[in-house]
């Protein structure tokens, strides 16, 4: 198994448009903050941006030759070692991917970036995200609107990966080969 | 048969683990995996022990990034890969 995390500052075109094809399908709109279709133009407008962006970087994920979501890290703040995270999947792709990729992430952000606070945003009715991001050892801090708004400390996550179903997903990660590039 | 009762076992066992519940009456082969019970974790946990029992994981052997949707699918695809068929 190998898993490729593309930086969409290095994504060619053809890659560019395929993010976007999958960002703009309803199940996942529906399911973002701005939920509206976002034009060729501006996403490729947002991706040159990106390059001058220290707090944000977006990871497209490739499995067997094809792109198949996206993973973000939002709000870096290395002073106060925080930020925001958060992902999207095609549809009826393989589930263990996002799992693999939520544990790849967390950990890397907590250890790799030393953040010592992640925090995360999920539509109170996506009743499975919650209950996802539940299983990794978020817990609700507050909510706005009709937002959970969740967190784990670096503390925690250390913590957690004493969890028998944890640790078999760590052996996992363990296994399969991954890059960010 | 036998491969599928174990399936059914270590599926059944990833349940309890994960404090989900089956949400149908029976595991049969014409149930929708995604709607079984197990989230996207579960599934993570359930091939990563199937993978310690069994020592494959199919998903790692076959070209596509196909999933099968029913847990009759499932099975069919730990068949296919079985190195010890």
């Amino acid at each position: 198994m190998n898993i490729i995390f593309k930086n969409f500052i290095n994504l060619n075109n053809e890659e560019k448009i395929n993010i976007l094809d999958i960002r703009n399908t309803d199940k996942i709109r529906i399911n973002m903050k701005s939920n509206h279709i976002i034009s060729t133009n501006i996403h490729i407008n947002w991706i040159e941006k990106l390059k001058e962006d220290k707090n944000n970087i977006y990871y497209a994920i490739i499995y067997k030759d094809k792109i198949c979501g996206a993973i973000y890290i939002n709000d870096i703040n290395l002073e106060d070692k925080t930020s925001s995270w958060g992902l999207y999947f095609k549809q009826d792709i393989n589930p263990i991917l996002s799992s693999l990729c939520t544990y790849i992430i967390i950990d890397k952000i907590l250890n790799e970036m030393n953040i010592q606070r992640l925090t995360l945003e999920v539509e109170k009715t996506n009743i499975q995200a919650y209950k996802f991001d539940l299983s990794f050892g978020f817990e609700i801090y507050d909510t706005i609107n009709n937002y959970f708004l969740m967190d784990i400390t670096k503390q925690k996550w250390e913590k957690n990966k004493n969890i028998a179903y944890i640790k078999l997903l760590e052996k996992k990660v363990n296994k399969i080969q991954y890059k960010f590039v | 048969m036998i491969l599928k009762n174990k399936i059914k076992e270590i599926y059944l066992d990833v349940l309890e683990q994960t404090n989900s519940k089956l949400l149908v009456e029976e595991l049969t082969a014409d149930v929708v995996l995604l709607q079984s019970g197990l989230d996207s974790l579960g599934f993570a946990i359930l091939v990563a022990t199937l993978e310690d029992e069994l020592d494959y994981d199919p998903f790692t052997m076959m070209e596509d990034a196909v999933y099968p949707s029913t847990f009759g699918e499932f099975v069919e695809i730990y068949k296919r890969f079985n190195p010890n068929k």
